[in-house]
């Protein structure tokens, strides 16, 4: 299992008390949705554009560091992913949430890694842009990029801007996952695609499908990898999912409603409530 | 005898044979002796043991007697010494050359022997190995092996050679050319420090008390090795500036071995402090005793001085370092020694009269050492109060797993990284976690040897020899009993070691639970190793004959029999794979896997269950019987969901079976497997019964083909057959003996009872019998208080089945059983409904319903919504309910199920048709009633019947036709008398 992520088994649920609104329900938050009028960015490797499972691609960029000039550029391109990570999150995406307009930044290279200086820039961009929801399936352990991004992320807070951010696969310490700001997402083991729990213990907010996920594979077809990289998608999807139903939404209300159509979390009566959190026992 | 990583180092003089042609035997006698002198004299000094010297040839072993963590460092610095000494030999002739050597070293596991007549004699493939490593190296050339250039690689520098291709190896040996040495320097590896917060509060917390209250003191930071000890001070004193003034801190560090090691570690604290502090500084300069004492100091540690000169004596050394420190103690002072397991006693006794000597000084002496330190007999060691000791444990597992994960990520950490999970590094990072066992030299050196291709339970050699070395160490009685725990396991008991008759002193345990090797249980005399890495070390060390011995003891006196037998066999095939016995033993231990399995299985560990059976299928010998172990594996894999291999194993079995027996039932247990999905072959069944006939001993195969008609009948309707096929299963369970399967035919009788014809009262005896049998397991239990509350429910006893519903809901809801949950559901359903309850029952159906679904099951699931359907609508016979919106709801899902009738089992159709009759829906009635009859013949579940019944009369009824209505309640109530279900008798009664 990737870290952070609820233990496939020798876990038992314990309840603690929690109030939620009894109307806020799935079916208020996303029953009918389809994505229709969200506009989702991922930051990622690319996309792959003609990939059956992920088109249409809507607008495509990628960062660009000139000779000579140490601060990169975000330059349209066309929708490429040579590494197939992006491709895979957009694929999850697309599958749960058909009708959002799916746009790319790529800020990785070719292989699965990256500059934070280009992360910084294809991030700014995405805020500058106005996108709904921004799907980060990546991090960084280097503290001195943590200031530069919690200030980005703090900015997308304040601009209705949802940054959907998968937790590190390892214990370890990266940003801007475990930032307040951002909705951080870690892995449970079954597939169902729509299920998520929340997490009452921080970092990590809640955990969707990761394990074994079928995923967009460069070249047209379908394969499965694990990870949080592939939780945050779905996540990111039933965001969009509930924007496009209410498109009213604040992230911190987004966060409150997502919260509330986990599947760990039970209305009782009128007021009360009940949160089951698993516990390795 | 035993087995240990040893270092084996092989050197030879160049050109030799040519140079014995060319010059006579004097000179090169005189050449030769010369040569000798200086290697065994650098092999004893690096505490190495010169095996044999042949012509020019020498080989020389390291860690044969006494493993030292360092031996492979010890035998690199041998040959490098070697190399220079002989370099200065020049060989016989005019313009003689230099004499120059090859060498080749090389470590791994041998076999150490010793007798009168032999000597030492080292045994192992690591031998050849070391002499090919030498022929392969050239003039002045030192060649390594992989195991030493793990060993060696802080401290050397190193580059891979092409592989050797050795002969009798099949694949190429890599070797590693040694190129110099490295600066061997503990520089940061960037590593995190992980936790420790606690252990370096209470250095500050010394260092602020020294500074306040200008008194020395003396801490001691103890620990074993690797555990962070020398890391933890570091971090400790760079933080002492942040609480005041900042300290002059020097560092010393006793060398593990060498002629010097006293002197040596003085004279770096007296450096380190002439060179930090000025006062100090200006004192060598300006007190010429001080600074010859210095002097004289320093050329005993580097081996300068003429031993026949005597030295400063030591009230003189301890006056010059009092003199140093307290010219220096204008600002704090820290001394760190490092390393004092390895200080002689003389030098121990130094630092303990410094510290006393100086109490007023604000001086912070901190003592690093392994916990061994507190054995030694000096008085201050003595002394030391619980206070005065940091204890530095290992790091618990989620910091063991932090930092793991930190090292793994340096490696190549880029910026920014995507987060699709590399699976290796998580592997890599769960099996350094595991391994290293809180110690972060372990975890940091385990992730040192992952390399692609390594087994990945291997443990390292560098991990192997600092733990070998560690054992060596211990006092013999301590020794043997970690040899003979490991045996046992992980954990073991008192009583355990007994059984082996081996000497296993008490001392000897308290001794190892006192160094924290071993850990003590929760309940007296049981104990387990504090290390992974030790536990295997420890058994790795003994010889293969002993492990044999020792594993079938155990075995035989039924401590886990299924492990230490297989163990047994493993080791027997490895040392004597034609012997005899080994059938025999093989036998046992299948069979002894096989009852562990079973009862996995009955525990419903799969897991568990399907990892034992298939090692106990494994070892089932060829001849022997096969059909039992393959069955069940089979029966643990169908149940973890992997159906292909399922029918794999028995199929293998059926193909290649020697034994008539163990076909039979492998291919009954084939067919049962097809019947599960649905693919039921009643023409095979009829070859199959022919082959049985012949046999009617032959329990297990005739129990599987009964449970195959089982399927068959169930799939039809024939629930008295079926009945009648789970009854002659279960005789001939019995009659083998297997409480396996007797289990899971008596809760497959109470399911399929639920329909069947046998009196509601028969079925509740042996409901009661049941219940006996599984109250030690719930999981079991929930079936058969389900259908215990449906019969009570149809005798009408609503009391009974309510408190059995209670129970079987506590049990669901506290074993978290999904499937449970919808078997009472179900028998919910329908006391509610036999209740009149119409409302509870429709909940109850649906939410049934509902996870069927959710699980695949449709058949099953759709019937359970006909049934919710059904309540629904007799709603509207509720004066408490609206009637006509339920009515009408029910009679719209009615007509969509009945769209689906073709996926139903033959009760839902039945019941969906009767009540799309009842509601007068669904098209033409005068159909749909022919089809219901002809089903009505298909199937004997009384129940079923009677409620159809009940339908087509309540039909007449609507329809005016009176008599018609009376026979169908007639016949109604006579279904119902058949098996005794007089609630529901009554009602019809009631009713006409």
């Amino acid at each position: 299992m990737p870290a952070w992520s609820m233990p496939a088994e020798n876990y038992r649920d314990e309840p603690i008390p929690a109030s939620v609104f009894e109307a806020i329900d799935q079916d208020w938050a996303w029953g009918g949705a389809d994505g229709h009028g969200v506009r989702v960015c991922v930051l990622d490797s690319g996309v792959d554009g003609d990939h059956p499972l992920v088109a249409p691609v809507d607008r495509a960029w990628h960062v660009v560091t000139e000779e000579g000039n140490r601060i990169p550029s975000v330059k349209p391109c066309e929708p490429q992913d040579s590494a197939g990570h992006g491709t895979a999150c957009a694929g999850i995406i697309r599958a749960i949430a058909p009708r959002v307009s799916l746009s790319s930044i790529k800020v990785l290279g070719d292989g699965k890694a990256g500059s934070g200086a280009a992360l910084i820039a294809g991030l700014s961009h995405a805020i500058e842009e106005g996108f709904d929801v921004i799907n980060m399936s990546l991090s960084t352990a280097r503290p001195e990029y943590r200031n530069r991004l919690a200030e980005l992320c703090d900015r997308a807070y304040f601009r209705r801007c949802m940054l959907v951010v998968a937790a590190h696969n390892l214990p370890i310490e990266s940003f801007p996952w475990n930032f307040a700001s951002v909705i951080s997402v870690a892995s449970h083991a079954e597939p169902d695609s729509m299920r998520y729990y929340y997490n009452a213990t921080p970092p990590v907010e809640f955990c969707a499908r990761g394990i074994r996920v079928p995923v967009a594979s460069p070249g047209g077809g379908m394969t499965r990898n694990t990870g949080n990289s592939f939780a945050a998608p779905h996540i990111a999807a039933i965001a969009a999912l509930v924007l496009s139903k209410h498109p009213w939404l604040t992230p911190f209300q987004l966060k409150s409603v997502l919260y509330h159509c986990a599947a760990n979390v039970a209305t009782q009566g009128v007021e009360g409530g009940i949160l089951l959190t698993r516990i390795t026992s | 005898m035993s087995r240990r990583l040893v270092v084996v180092l092989f050197l030879d003089l160049v050109g030799w044979t040519r140079l014995a042609e060319r010059v006579d035997p004097e000179p090169l006698q005189q050449l030769l002796e010369q040569y000798y002198e200086i290697c065994s004299s650098t092999v004893e000094a690096h505490g190495g043991v010169v095996e044999k010297f042949i012509g020019d040839a020498i080989m020389a072993v390291f860690g044969a007697d006494t493993s030292q963590e360092d031996d492979a460092l010890r035998a690199l610095r041998t040959a490098f010494q070697i190399r220079a000494e002989v370099g200065d030999l020049r060989t016989p002739g005019a313009d003689g050359p230099p004499a120059q050597i090859h060498c080749g070293i090389a470590a791994g596991e041998a076999l150490v022997t010793r007798s009168a007549r032999a000597g030492m004699r080292v045994v192992g493939d690591v031998v050849n190995l070391a002499a090919r490593l030498q022929s392969a190296a050239v003039a002045g050339e030192i060649v390594v092996n992989r195991t030493v250039a793990d060993l060696a690689r802080r401290h050397f520098v190193m580059a891979p050679v092409p592989p050797l291709t050795l002969k009798g190896k099949a694949e190429p040996v890599p070797a590693f050319l040694v190129t110099g040495v490295g600066t061997g320097d503990r520089a940061p590896d960037g590593a995190p420090m992980v936790d420790r917060g606690g252990e370096r509060t209470r250095l500050r917390e010394a260092y602020r008390a020294v500074v306040r209250d200008r008194r020395s003191r003396l801490v001691a930071v103890l620990g074993p090795p690797g555990i962070g000890k020398t890391r933890l001070v570091a971090e400790a004193v760079g933080e002492f500036a942040a609480d005041g003034p900042e300290p002059t801190a020097v560092f010393a560090t006793c060398p593990s071995y060498g002629p010097t090691g006293n002197q040596a570690a003085v004279v770096q604290v007296l450096d380190a402090l002439t060179r930090q502090s000025a006062p100090a500084r200006d004192l060598v300069r300006t007190n010429s005793r001080v600074a010859a004492v210095v002097t004289s100091l320093r050329d005993a540690a580097l081996s300068r001085r003429d031993g026949n000169v005597p030295g400063p004596g030591v009230e003189e050394a301890s006056w010059a370092v009092r003199e140093l420190l307290t010219a220096a103690a204008t600002r704090p002072l820290v001394v760190v020694w490092d390393g004092l397991e390895w200080a002689g006693q003389s030098l121990l006794l130094f630092v303990g009269g410094l510290i006393d000597s100086l109490p007023d000084l604000p001086l912070l002496m901190i003592c690093v050492a392994r916990p061994e330190l507190a054995e030694r007999d000096v008085p201050w060691v003595r002394a030391l109060h619980e206070h005065d000791v940091v204890d530095v444990r290992p790091l618990e597992p989620p910091d063991s797993a932090e930092l793991a994960a930190s090292l793994v990520a340096a490696g190549a950490l880029p910026d920014v990284q995507a987060h699709a999970l590399d699976l290796a590094d998580r592997v890599l990072v769960d099996r350094a976690t595991l391994y290293g066992a809180g110690n972060p030299l372990f975890i940091r050196l385990m992730l040192e040897s992952a390399t692609p291709g390594r087994p990945l339970d291997d443990i390292p050699a560098s991990i192997t020899a600092m733990v070998g070395a560690m054992i060596d160490r211990l006092p013999a009685h301590a020794q043997h009993l970690l040899g003979v725990a490991s045996v046992v396991g992980s954990t073991f008991t008192a009583a355990q070691i007994a059984l082996l008759d081996e000497p296993a002193p008490d001392t000897a345990v308290e001794f190892l639970v006192q160094r924290r090797l071993l850990g003590t249980g929760t309940e007296p005399g049981e104990y387990f190793f504090a290390q992974q890495a030790v536990h295997e070390v420890a058994y790795r060390r003994l010889d293969k004959q002993r492990r044999l011995a020792w594993h079938r003891r155990l075995a035989e006196h039924g401590v886990s029999p299924g492990f230490h037998f297989e163990a047994a066999v493993r080791l027997l095939g490895e040392l004597r794979p034609d012997d005899a016995e080994l059938g025999a033993l093989a036998a046992c231990a299948a069979e002894a896997l096989l009852r562990d399995g079973t009862a996995a299985l009955r525990q419903r560990d799969m897991p568990a269950a399907t990892d034992l059976l298939e090692r106990a299928f494994a070892l089932v010998p060829p001849d022997g019987s096969r059909s039992v172990a393959a069955i069940r594996f089979s029966d643990a894999l169908m149940l973890s969901g992997d159906m292909s291999r399922a029918v794999d194993v028995v199929t293998e079995v059926v193909r290649t079976g020697v034994n008539e027996r163990d076909r039979r039932a492998c291919m009954a247990q084939q067919h049962l497997l097809a019947a599960r999905q649905g693919r039921i072959p009643e023409t095979t069944v009829a070859d199959l019964l022919a082959e049985l006939d012949r046999d009617p001993t032959d329990h297990l195969a005739w129990c599987r083909f009964e449970q195959l008609r089982v399927q068959i009948h169930l799939a039809h309707g024939r629930f008295a057959a079926a009945e009648r096929a789970v009854g002659a299963a279960l005789r001939h369970a019995r009659a083998i003996g297997d409480g396996y399967e007797e289990d899971r035919l008596l809760v497959a009788l109470c399911e399929v009872r639920q329909w069947s014809p046998t009196p509601v009262a028969e079925k509740l005896a042996v409901c009661a019998e049941l219940l006996d049998r599984f109250a030690a397991d719930r999981f079991l239990l929930v079936p058969v208080l389900a259908a215990q509350a449906r019969g009570l429910a149809l005798l009408g006893d609503d009391c009974g089945a309510r408190a059995a519903l209670a129970e079987a809901e506590a049990a669901v809801d506290q074993l978290r059983l999904t499937m449970g949950q919808v078997l009472t559901d179900q028998a919910t359903g329908l006391a509610c409904s036999l209740h009149g309850d119409h409302v509870e029952a429709e909940r109850h159906y649906r939410r049934a319903a509902d996870a069927l679904e959710r699980f695949g099951y449709v058949p099953v699931a759709l019937t359970l919504r006909v049934q919710a359907a059904r309540e629904l609508a007799s709603q509207g016979t509720d004066p408490a309910t609206p009637p006509v919106a339920g009515e009408r709801d029910a009679a719209r899902q009615i007509v969509a199920l009945l769209d689906r009738r073709d996926e139903m089992d033959v009760r839902g159709r039945l019941l969906c048709m009767s009540a799309a009759v009842r509601l007068g829906v669904g098209g033409d009635p005068d159909a749909l009633l022919g089809d219901i009859l002809s089903l009505l013949e298909r199937t004997d579940d009384p129940c079923l019947r009677g409620d159809v019944y009940v339908d087509l009369a309540q039909t007449h009824r609507r329809l005016g036709n009176d008599a018609d209505a009376d026979a169908m309640a007639g016949a109604a109530i006579d279904s119902y008398h058949a098996v005794g279900a007089t609630r529901a008798m009554r009602a019809v009664k009631a009713w006409t």
